[in-house]
């Protein structure tokens, strides 16, 4: 392929506008690895902005299935309908003002109901009946006898017209999204606008659409369609966070329904998830009302490898696709050939040194892996350019890991390499440079970390009450990323460390700081066996993208650092203080870890 | 320049604006642009004045609404708004126009300078709707010299850091219909970072960067302009898919025709606006949407604000009147 005709293979684009052809070239299968997102059944599924649930859910919709299982639109295991929740498109500041009052929740349902009907009858509006002689037919049937009913007990019939004219099934569904819509509209131009506008909450007298009457009913009449799979709907909802408390209840009582052999709901978060009470009161739980996924914790771990290959899988495929390459990934993020080099051969001399002191082979070889990397960096903090400038982070195992099970993060760091290495050279892009890599990962590296804060002046005094919550998030971050990085470089037999647990009960603002971590991206939460073994505590992962930042080996960490809570308070407000303490426990061996933890990671 | 705004100098003001001042309503912010406007108005002894304040960043705003307490005496008042709060403050803001409408005022004069975007769109739709039409508005914004001014280096100024939460604003709630496609238009202003989280949060098909330009060239302000561009130019490149446009940086009323055209370019979509540049711009994108509610908009707030360099002020301000469709 020319240097004009390729493309940047990296390039982000939105789910949403991708075409199915296109969809489905680039898109690695998953769903054998997330089963029950493709399955019946209600599912929540949980990663950050990046990990692939956008993805997921387009490659799930009709089209996409119907081209890859080379079967027709009824003989599908299921039918889709995508709903995405934007920041702003349900959680109108406006509606706020509802809130505890009488009429909140019967509203903000006749809200989301109005949303999701325009979304499920623009999907089969845009479907093609082609193949089913009937669809027209029964199409019609159904806006007789089912929907006009529906929109007149829900208090639309002033302003229904009872249309004969239909040529096709699709104008039926056109004329249905379209009722949804004016009604979306009369709401907002008659009740939502003039909240603001009242000093005291202000009466509705307009239709109402719930999920009992009007969606539910709708959908199971939908379901009878010869021409629609038999199987249950599925409504995908994206980004469920964004909805607001009330209507984060109200879906939860959808899913408590239990009506999953009409409707499934597959719901997306970003792990700002608000409640899992219902507006009833009761509780939703897994696994009785659903199955919860953490794509994100699903491969950390033992799982690690299932994300590497996927991580592969999708970079080859877009190299073939869009850039016309036939190439491995590794060949195109080539590695430091002469840092693998040094490490290789100082590992040589370390496995030497381990036999020569009496050691099994096994053990030196297990001494040499584990310590190689933190040995290497530490000669080059004394011989090269001063502290670890010069160690590379090239290469896609390298790369793969820096991502921190986040597909995005990878592809926008590739994209900015290949715009980089596209604007040094005339020829075609056949691989990144190592030196593009380095740079690029660097100014990726503290871009991500920056972009959110303002440096702190490490030996500033930090004023409690004047700290926000994010910028004690900064605090933690880099107090943690400097005492890691003292582990690094320690003698000590366990250094390598790029995530902390802690089992005491964290005051209310170290909560809140954490979350806010995990929601931005900075931390992974997961869990492990407490040390008593009697349960389990909690486990924050670092973004491996900060480790260039700090001078860690992003692969294969095996370590935790035990933090009893205080000291996480120490670290967010007074780092001086956090990294002397660091350093007396270095010093003492790291007494206070937990010596039931260790697993040996032999990657 | 639109003839329905002018520009004049700060010490012109007392002489500029006519008659009497019934109301002066200002908002106390860490920007020392707050004092200046309220330094003059004080020379025409308005009869009340109403300053609002986000009590909940009391610590930075706290002493330049001490200054104006002290300033206007007897006839100052406190509005206590919070920052989280929006619908809090929508009802707080209410009660007090309600009540100046029911006082039929002939003037109220604004310093729309150091309101927030949300606030300041909130408080506009409350006087375009519940203010007598005899009642004259006349809003005024004092430029800046120079933003971020501790930093020469055009790519290491920064008004803000990090994107918290996105929201509507109350009053411009706009229609979603999710079979549409979305045209997310940002009037760009210096915040490149939340901009382009901005972007990537909404995930429209359609977006729509504005640059603010200025018709009147003001050698005072050149360097402000520069960064501007420069900065648009750099998203623009980060974002090739992006549509550019131009709106007015000097009048509300052309910043107004402006988007309505941008938004004529791709009809049946969903709105999006976020005002990111001065407030003229921002009333601008509030006339539009105050008479086409499918239009929403949205506020973006930041983690970080630079409360210590933000801005130094100019001498120069824009002075225009409300004006209200039939």
């Amino acid at each position: 392929m020319s240097r004009t005709e390729a493309q940047n293979p990296f390039q982000y684009q939105t789910p949403e506008s991708i075409k199915t052809d296109d969809a489905l070239s680039i898109f690695v299968d998953v769903f054998k690895d997330f089963y029950h997102v493709i399955n019946n059944g209600n599912t929540f599924i949980h990663g950050p902005r990046g990990s692939g649930k956008s993805m997921m859910f387009r490659i799930m919709k009709s089209d996409c299935q119907i081209k890859k299982l080379g079967i027709g639109l009824s003989e599908l295991p299921f039918y889709a309908i995508h709903i995405p929740v934007k920041d702003t498109s349900l959680r109108i500041t406006d509606i706020d003002k509802l809130e505890k009052n009488y009429g909140a929740i019967y509203l903000n349902e006749h809200f989301m109901v109005l949303y999701f009907s325009i979304c499920l009858f623009d999907t089969l509006a845009k479907e093609d009946f082609s193949r089913y002689d009937t669809a027209k037919h029964e199409a019609i049937e159904f806006y007789k006898n089912v929907l006009l009913k529906r929109f007149k007990l829900a208090g639309w019939s002033e302003y229904l017209h009872e249309r004969s004219d239909f040529t096709s099934a699709n104008q039926v569904f056109e004329e249905a999204r379209n009722i949804c819509a004016e009604m979306q509209s009369a709401f907002t131009r008659n009740f939502i606008v003039k909240i603001s506008l009242n000093p005291t909450v202000i009466t509705y007298e307009g239709p109402l659409c719930l999920y009992s009457d009007f969606l539910l009913p709708i959908v199971k009449e939908i379901r009878m369609f010869t021409f629609i799979p038999s199987s249950p709907l599925y409504f995908m909802v994206d980004d469920a966070d964004e909805l607001n408390l009330t209507q984060t209840q109200i879906l939860n009582s959808w899913v408590s329904f239990r009506s999953t052999s009409d409707i499934c709901y597959k719901v997306s978060t970003q792990l700002k998830y608000k409640t899992f009470f219902a507006s009833t009161g009761s509780k939703i739980d897994a696994p009785h009302d659903f199955y919860e996924i953490d794509l994100t914790e699903a491969y950390t771990s033992d799982h690690k490898e299932k994300y590497n290959r996927n991580v592969k899988a999708i970079i080859e495929k877009r190299l073939d696709v869009m850039g016309g390459l036939k190439i491995t990934a590794e060949n195109y993020f080539p590695e430091d050939e002469k840092q693998a080099k040094e490490i290789a051969s100082l590992k040589s001399t370390l496995i030497k040194q381990q036999k020569e002191s009496g050691k099994e082979d096994k053990a030196a070889y297990d001494y040499a892996y584990r310590y190689a990397t933190s040995e290497y960096i530490k000669i080059l903090e004394k011989t090269g350019e001063g502290h670890g400038h010069n160690y590379s982070y090239a290469g896609f195992t390298s790369l793969v890991h820096l991502s921190s099970n986040i597909i995005r993060n990878f592809l926008d760091l590739a994209s900015k390499m290949y715009v980089s290495t596209y604007n040094n050279i005339t020829e075609p892009v056949e691989f990144i440079p190592v030196n593009i890599q380095n740079a690029q990962i660097e100014e990726y590296s503290s871009w991500f970390l920056e972009s959110n804060f303002e440096r702190i002046i490490s030996d500033q005094r930090l004023d409690k009450q004047q700290l926000t919550h994010h910028k004690k998030l900064y605090n933690l971050i880099d107090s943690l990323g400097q005492a890691f990085s003292r582990f690094f470089k320690s003698d000590l037999s366990e250094r390598r460390m790029f995530s902390f647990y802690f089992e005491d009960e964290p005051s209310n603002e170290v909560e809140c700081v954490l979350k806010i971590g995990v929601s931005t991206g900075y931390f992974h939460r997961s869990s492990k066996s407490n040390k008593t073994g009697t349960g389990r505590a909690k486990l924050y992962v670092i973004n491996r993208m900060l480790a260039p930042l700090y001078r860690l080996d992003p692969v294969s960490f095996s370590g935790y650092l035990f933090l009893k809570a205080d000291k996480l308070e120490l670290a967010m407000n007074n780092q001086k203080e956090f990294l002397k303490y660091i350093e007396d426990r270095i010093g003492k061996g790291n007494k206070e870890q937990d010596d039931s933890q260790l697993k040996l990671d032999l990657n | 320049m639109n003839d329905k705004s002018r520009y004049i100098k700060i010490t012109d003001l007392p002489e500029t604006l006519p008659g009497d001042v019934d109301y002066f309503i200002t908002s106390a912010s860490y920007e020392n642009r707050c004092l200046l406007v309220a330094n003059e108005v004080n020379n025409l002894h308005p009869k009340n004045v109403i300053v609002c304040c986000n009590m909940n960043h009391h610590w930075y705003n706290g002493k330049n609404l001490e200054y104006l307490k002290i300033l206007f005496g007897d006839s100052f008042s406190l509005l206590e708004l919070n920052s989280k709060l929006p619908s809090q403050n929508n009802d707080t803001l209410l009660v007090k126009i309600i009540s100046i409408a029911e006082s039929n005022p002939e003037h109220i004069v604004i310093d729309i300078t150091t309101f927030t975007h949300e606030t300041l769109l909130i408080l506009f739709r409350l006087l375009y709707t519940l203010l007598p039409v005899r009642t004259k508005v006349s809003f005024i914004y004092l430029e800046a010299s120079d933003y971020s001014w501790n930093i020469d280096n055009i790519e290491e100024k920064w008004l803000s850091k990090g994107i918290g939460e996105i929201r509507s604003i109350i009053g411009y709630p706009g229609i979603f219909n999710p079979s549409r496609n979305t045209h997310l238009i940002i009037l760009v202003g210096f915040e490149s970072d939340r901009t382009i989280k901005l972007i990537e949060r909404y995930d429209s098909t359609i977006v729509s960067l504005g640059l603010g330009i200025k018709s009147t060239p003001n050698p005072n302000n050149q360097s402000i302009m520069d960064i501007a561009r420069k900065k648009h130019e750099l998203l623009v490149n980060q974002f090739p898919h992006v549509k550019v446009f131009n709106f007015c940086l000097e009048t509300p009323f052309d910043t107004k025709e402006s988007i309505a055209k941008q938004i004529a370019l791709y009809p049946d979509t969903n709105i999006v606006i976020a005002a990111m540049n001065n407030k003229i711009s921002t009333i601008g994108a509030g006339m539009l949407a105050i008479n086409n509610f499918e239009i929403q908009l949205c506020y973006v707030m930041a983690y970080q604000y630079n409360t210590e360099y933000y801005s130094k002020p100019s001498a120069d301000c824009c002075i225009f009147d409300l004006v209200r469709s039939v």
